[in-house]
Order: structure tokens, then sequence, then C-alpha cells
């Protein structure tokens, strides 16, 4: 780098040296930018990678339990959704990962399945037997049987998993949806 | 524009501080030679960015640790990087701090009315220097434990209270990890930054220390713009630097932390060799606490001085001498020891042939004489002086040659201790992924006990330690393809030279084709080569070894007599046995051939043929497979050199080989489990690892 030289040490400010001095001054704080924003840079792509992670929707395949479970109840009952699961670099074995309801239909029909997660904020919904309604604790949202919402902030019904039956096994499609949209958006996972 | 500046500045004042930071005067002009100072600022601010993203990623405990290291490094976008910066930085900082430090004392900066602030800059030495030592720690790798339990022993050696603190316990775990961790990310940076604060607001009340050789006198600049410049100039050179180096060679992730497997290459960062190495000459209980502590201590001690001894001109010659023998005493120190380390691979061979010779020439002697040799339980130096008899001048030389001969040993301990640890850095990063169909990805999938859990239930990695621990001393593993070796040599019997059976078969590739169809050729069976040269048996890859191939009416002689000149039917029906033995084996890397021999109809073949009269006999007059159950004397071979019929036979040689069974110890005996050896666990690794049965590592994309 070129210092200034020694003539130019009465500080006549004529116009070459100021313009050089701009000119430095400029390129200093460019670099000094530079050099401050790139050990950001990996730092950014590590907290920005799990944006870029492109999940599958599409859900997956559960046993739940037997229809031997269900038989004789007409209320929903609430199990434990048991599958092996993912956490950053650890892949557990199977455990419960989530619960949903299983709400008997009578006569042979195989029951709905309900996801305990209420749409409006991510609480779990807990069946009242009484007034036969699944409540949201935190802002008393309400479902009826059949899911609809009865009142309360929820922008839509709880989210029907579909059954499929296996023998004597109760299976469900389960899928997680984003929480506050009027419609089923899947999060892939 | 300005109505709103003039608002700020009323009430912050910042025209003010903008003008104080910037308009600083430099007597004498800016110089490149003042740069140091501020790169090492900015690269102290590289390792707070870092760090606090590091720290977002990072979970200390001894199943997470390495584990979230692991999966920031491979798994998470421009992880690897982010780690690299901060490694290198890290590195460089050490340097640059050596050439501030350097300068300062060159330069007499630490002079009045500077000392203060001088001894300011030594206390954020020894908090770089510490900051060096907790994260070393951090990843919780084999290098970093086994190299910070060195740094933590030699605390106890001022008292065992102190490494009990810093680990938190009598043994490293997580308390470590969480301590290590607020020390190295918390407390240490807080003081760093407190002290730096006072540091820098020091040097602005002094000014710099200016240089004016070759500048008019009484001419001055600004800090701005042109020092600016410069350091900014120099801090991009640095930052370059840092991050060539994090791209060109990826931070370092060793196998996971075992306390339980030693580890031969544990070593200190580059910056504390020096001190590794003094150690080395500090003997004895109070050795450490001598050359880690005191001593060093005492050099620390007297830079703090230096402002008081550097008052004359001689005093601060003093100084620049003394700094100037630290460093080179270092950097010797430093080369030194990366010499022993590498000594094996820089050695000329020639010069430590004659011990070599020697000692092979003693080794025989031994073999030979057994306890009447003049070298029976003599330690090697002496062996040697035993071995050159009344020639001074060839004792000398090999006395020579053995100090070498020493080194050379050691440093190739280390090499291999090094070799080997790569291999399991590696093979871990195969393990801790798993194909997940769904994402059609392999993606991490460690078990919640942490990674060294797959490693210590890997074949490919334990089977090799454990055999070289429990069979190699009769069993070889050798052939063309191993990847680890094992051989041993078998001696004969001392003074006579008689061939006293003291080995067993050589397992490479046991129960393939190729093993059985060698154990069944009458050339290969028992064959045995006694190398009098060398007093050993050599060339014994079946039964030649062991008591078996003298065994009246046994296989040996069956196979030597019975098989000896087959005619071609004879020796189709014993490729065709082979085939079908071998295929019981279920071998992985056999699995294709096995399948077309049974499409190929050979394995039936080879069943019909067991019961086939060779020259007099038939395999199954003997031997029962499966459903042949003629007969009980000999070996049942039904799943011969198949997993449960390895581990059964391991663990309990006479459940299958009866009486007939030499010397194979039960290493499990079912029942006794008071002279069990091996779990079946480890079994199981020994036997996976001969039938090469391990998880293969992930399959490279297809191209």
């Amino acid at each position: 780098m070129e210092t200034q030289s020694p003539s130019s040490d009465v500080p006549t400010p004529c116009c070459g040296t100021k313009r050089r001095g701009i000119l430095k001054g400029v390129l200093a704080a460019a670099i000094g930018l530079f050099v401050s924003v790139v050990p950001l840079i990996p730092g950014l792509a590590v907290l920005f990678s799990p944006l870029r992670r492109k999940g599958n929707v599409g859900g997956r395949m559960i046993r739940i339990t037997t229809l031997g479970a269900l038989a004789g109840s007409t209320r929903p009952q609430r199990f434990q959704v048991i599958a092996s699961r993912r956490d950053a670099w650890n892949l557990y074995p199977p455990e419960p990962i989530a619960g949903v309801y299983l709400a008997p239909q009578g006569d042979g029909k195989p029951p709905k399945a309900f996801a305990v997660t209420c749409p409006h904020l991510g609480c779990a919904v807990d069946f009242n037997g009484e007034t036969e309604e699944y409540q949201c604790p935190c802002h008393t949202s309400a479902f009826a049987l059949d899911g609809q919402t009865l009142y309360g902030p929820s922008p839509r019904g709880l989210d029907e998993l579909a059954v499929e039956i296996r023998g004597d096994e109760v299976w469900i499609d389960y899928k997680r949806f984003e929480v506050g949209k009027s419609q089923q958006i899947e999060i892939p996972s | 524009m300005k109505q709103i500046l003039d608002w700020i500045d009323h009430r912050t004042g910042y025209r003010g501080v903008v003008k104080e930071t910037l308009y600083e005067n430099i007597p004498g002009g800016s110089r490149w030679r003042y740069v140091w100072g501020s790169t090492l600022v900015f690269v102290f601010f590289v390792q707070v960015v870092t760090g606090i993203f590091l720290w977002m990623a990072y979970s200390p405990s001894t199943q997470t640790a390495w584990e979230s290291v692991y999966y920031l490094q491979y798994h998470l976008d421009g992880g690897w990087l982010l780690r690299g910066i901060h490694h290198y930085a890290a590195q460089i900082m050490m340097i640059l701090m050596l050439l501030h430090v350097l300068q300062v004392v060159i330069d007499g900066a630490y002079k009045a009315p500077r000392e203060v602030n001088f001894w300011f800059g030594l206390l954020l030495m020894l908090i770089v220097f510490g900051l060096g030592l907790t994260g070393y720690l951090l990843p919780w790798d084999q290098k970093g434990y086994w190299a910070t339990k060195v740094a933590t022993e030699i605390a106890g050696s001022v008292g065992r209270e102190v490494p009990e603190i810093a680990v938190g316990g009598a043994d490293y775990g997580t308390q470590t990890l969480t301590r290590f961790f607020a020390i190295h990310a918390g407390v240490l940076p807080a003081l760093l930054v407190g002290l730096l604060v006072v540091h820098i607001a020091l040097f602005r009340r002094h000014g710099i220390t200016a240089k004016l050789s070759g500048r008019r006198e009484g001419y001055q600049e600004d800090f701005w713009p042109d020092q600016v410049l410069k350091d900014a100039v120099a801090c991009l050179a640095v930052l370059l630097v840092i991050v060539l180096l994090a791209w060109l060679a990826r931070a370092e992730l060793g196998a996971p932390a075992d306390a339980a497997e030693n580890y031969a290459a544990a070593r200190p960062e580059w910056y504390f060799l020096f001190l590794f190495q003094f150690l080395k000459y500090f003997p004895g209980e109070y050795g450490k606490l001598i050359g880690a502590v005191v001593l060093p201590g005492l050099l620390v001690g007297f830079m703090f001085l230096m402002p008081f001894v550097g008052r004359s001109r001689t005093g601060h010659r003093l100084n620049v001498a003394f700094i100037a023998l630290v460093l080179i005493g270092s950097a010797v120190l430093t080369l030194l020891a990366l010499d022993e380390d590498y000594y094996a691979k820089r050695i000329d061979k020639s010069q430590i042939a004659e011990a070599e010779k020697a000692f092979e020439q003693i080794a025989i002697d031994l073999r030979k004489a057994g306890e009447g040799s003049p070298y029976h339980g003599k330690e090697q130096a002496e062996q040697l002086a035993i071995f050159s008899g009344d020639d001074q001048e060839e004792e000398n030389l090999l006395q020579e040659q053995y100090a070498r001969y020493q080194r050379y040993q050691t440093s190739k301990n280390f090499i291999e201790a090094v070799h080997a640890a790569d291999v399991e850095a590696e093979r871990i990063k195969e393990l801790a992924v798993e194909w997940d169909p769904q994402a059609e990805a392999y993606l991490p999938s460690i078990p919640p006990t942490g990674a060294l859990a797959l490693l210590r239930a890997d074949p490919k990695t334990q089977g090799p330690k454990l055999f070289g621990r429990y069979c190699a001393s009769c069993h070889d593993y050798s052939g063309p393809e191993a990847d680890t070796e094992f051989v041993t040599v078998h001696p004969l019997a001392p003074q006579t030279g008689d061939h006293v059976p003291n080995g067993a078969p050589n397992l490479y590739r046991f129960a393939s084709r190729q093993w059985i169809a060698g154990m069944l050729d009458p050339e290969e069976v028992a064959k045995v080569h006694l190398d009098r040269e060398t007093w050993t048996v050599t060339d014994a890859p079946y039964y030649g070894n062991t008591n078996i191939a003298t065994e009246d009416g046994g296989m040996v002689e069956f196979v030597q007599n019975d098989l000896a000149d087959l005619d071609d039917e004879g020796r189709e029906k014993i490729e065709a046995i082979v085939v079908a033995l071998s295929a019981d084996a279920r071998l992985p890397y056999q699995q294709t051939l096995d399948q077309e021999a049974e499409t190929a109809g050979q394995i039936a073949a080879g069943r019909e043929a067991f019961t086939d009269a060779f020259d007099s006999y038939a395999c199954s007059d003997c031997h029962r497979w499966g459903e042949i159950e003629d007969a009980e004397d000999a070996p049942d071979l039904t799943g011969y050199g198949s997993r449960d019929w390895m581990i059964k036979m391991i663990a309990d040689p006479a459940h299958i080989y009866g009486e007939h069974n030499d010397r194979m110890p039960a290493f499990n005996p079912p029942g006794k489990p008071e002279s069990q050896q091996l779990s079946d666990e480890k079994i199981g690794l020994i036997v996976d690892w001969i039938r090469q049965d391990w998880r293969p590592g992930p399959a490279k994309p297809q191209p």
C-alpha cells in the first residue's frame, strides 16, 4: 500500500489528496464490511439448513390398536401413535410420538381417527365425556364428535386421519398439518 | 438527514466517539507494522461470530457432544466450513498473538507509561491459551479426549481438587463437557472482552508506540483512512488464509471418545506441543509439576516483570534476549516433538539395520536355546552387549543403533496409532448413517445411546482388536486381501529342534470354498515347513501345526490317504462337496456363488457325494451333516462355518469337536460363567469379522 508522500505533510487540502483520501476511506469501509460479513455466511447457512431440507409428504401407515380394544364403546378413545422418530442425528427406536383419537362409528363401520392437535395453535385437545365434545385447553376451541368446530377461535375442524382396517388391526395414515390455517396443509417430514 | 443526525448526536454524542475513534493521531503516519493488534481483534470477532453459530448446533454431553459435531460437520449446510473457520482461526490467533507479543517486546512498548497495558496483554494471552485448551475437548473425539486428559492430570500435580473441580468429578463425563463448554463459550470470552476493552482503551490513552525511523520529523496522520485501510487489508489477508485452510484441509473429527480404548496417537494441538515435549524431560512424581506448572509459571512471571527489567537499555536487551530464547526454545521443542513422532518416516533404515539383524539373531538363539540362551530374561541393551561379545567396536555400533531403533519403534507405533485412528474415524462415518427408504437418502441414524455404541458393536473395527488379543497367539489371519494381518512366529522346540505343534489354522476366509478345498487337499491339509535357519515353523495353513495332523485314523490321515490320487470322478465329487459344505456357512461374500450353485444343483450333488465312499470311507461314515445322521464320531458339520456354528465353536469347542479338539480353549463354556473369557457379543464380533459379515458403508452414488 502506498503511504502518503512526505511532501503532503503540510495540510493543504488540495483536491488530489482529498480525493485519494475519500477513495481510501471507501475502500477501507468496503473491505471492513466484507471481512465482517464473510464469517457470518457459513453460520447463516447452518442456521437456515432446516429450510433447505425437503421432507416427504404422504404420511406413513402406523398400527394403532385392535378392533377388540374399541369394541363395546361408543366414545372416542385416545391412543398413542408409536413409531420410530428421527431427531437431528438420532434415530430413536419406536416410542410414542403423538396421540390420536379413535371414534367408533358402530354397525361394523371402521372408526374415525382425529389428530389430537388443535388446528388453532397446536395444543392437545381432550374429549369431554359429559358434553360429548373435544375441548382445547388453551383457547377454548371445541369440536363436535365428527370433528366440526363448535365454537372458539379454531380456523378449521379437527384433522381427520385416514383409517385402514387390516384384519383385526386399526391402522392410520399418520400425517401432520400446519396449524392456524383454514385449509389442511401437510407438513413434510 | 442532518437534522436527524443532530438529534441523535445530541442524545448520544456519537460524533465525538466516532471522531475519537477514527481521528486518532499517528505520529509518523500509518504503517503496516501497526496492523497486528487489529488483526487479533478481528480474529477474535470471527471466533465470536462462528462460536455463536456453533453454539446453536452443539450439545454438551457424553452421548451427544461428538454426535452434534458430527451432525454439524457432515449434515448441516456449511457446517464443515463454519467449524473449519473456528478451528483454524483459533490457530491463526495463536500465531498473531505471538507476533504481537514479539513486536511489543522488541519495540519496548511495555515501558512506562504502558506497563499496566502490557500486563493486560499478558492476561489476554493466558485467556487465549485457556480457550484453546478448553475448546480442544468439546468435540469429544479420541484426540481431544486423551490430550485434554493429560492437561487436567497436570493440573492434578498441584492437588487432586483442581482437576476434580474442572472435570466435575473423579472421571471425565458429561459434567466435564458442560463445565468446559461454559468456560470456553461463556467465562473466558466474557473475561476476554472485558480485558480487551481496557487493553484498547489504555492503548488509545497512551497512543501508538511510534516507529519514527525513515519518517520526516513532525509528520503525522490520522488513523482514518490510511491506517484503517492497512488494517482492513491485513484482516482480509488473515481471513483469506483462514478460509483457505478451512476449505482445503477440513477440520478433523476423530472417532468418539472411548475411555476403554487406548489412544496412542493423542497429542495436544501444535501450539502446545513444546510443552508436551518439555514434559518428557521431567520424570518422577514432581516432574510434571516442575515441567508444566513451575517453569512455565516462572516464564510468564518473568514476562510480567519485563516493564521493570526493561527500564535500562541493558534490561530491555535482556527482555528481548529472553523472549527470543523462549521462542527459539519452544520452536526447537516443537520440532523435536514432531521429529520423534515422525522419525520412522524419515530414518534411513540402514542406520538401524545392524541392530535389527542382531535382534533377529538373538530371537533365533532364544528359540533355539530357550531358557539356556544367554539372552534369556535380559533387557534389550544387555542382549546387545552379550551379542557383540568382546568386540567393543561392534558393541558401540549396536548401542548407537539401538538408541535409534528404540526411537524408530516408538515412532512407528505412533504412526500406526494415527492410521488406526483415521480408519476408525472413517468407519464411524459409515456406521452413523442408514438408508431411509422414505427420504431415499442416507440419514444420520445414531441410536440415543450414542455413536460409541455403534463403533463398539462393529465387527469390522472391533473384530481385529479382539482377534489380536484372544486368537492370534495360535491362529494366523493372513491372505492376499486381508486388511489386517496377524502372523505369529511359532518356534520349534528349544535345544532339539523337534516340531512340537503349537499353532492353529489360518482363519482368513475360513469355510470359504478355497479354504475347504485347501483343507481337503492332501498336500495342504498337514503342510508344515520347519525352518531350521530361523528355528520356526512356517507355512502351516491348516492342521500342519496341530496335534490333529498326527491323530491315528483322523481326518488328516483320511485326506492324505483316501483323497490322494483321485480320478476325475473323485475330483468332481470333492469339488461338489466343497461347494455344498461351503454354502452351509452362508458367507456374505460368497452369496452369489452359493445361489448359482443351488440353482445349478451343485449343492444337491455335493450332499449326495458326501455319503459316497472314496477309497474306503465316505464323509458321512464319520460326520453328521444336516439330515445325514449316520455317524456321530467326528465333528457335526451342520452349518459348518456359519455364524451359529462358529460361535458354538469358540464358546465351547468340545461341543463340536468332542475329544478331537486339540488345544482350542472354551471361551464361554455353557453353564460355567466362572470360566467365561469372552461374552457372546464379543465372540459374535470376532465371528462376524472372520466371516466378513459387517455393515457395508453407504453405497457410492451411481454415476
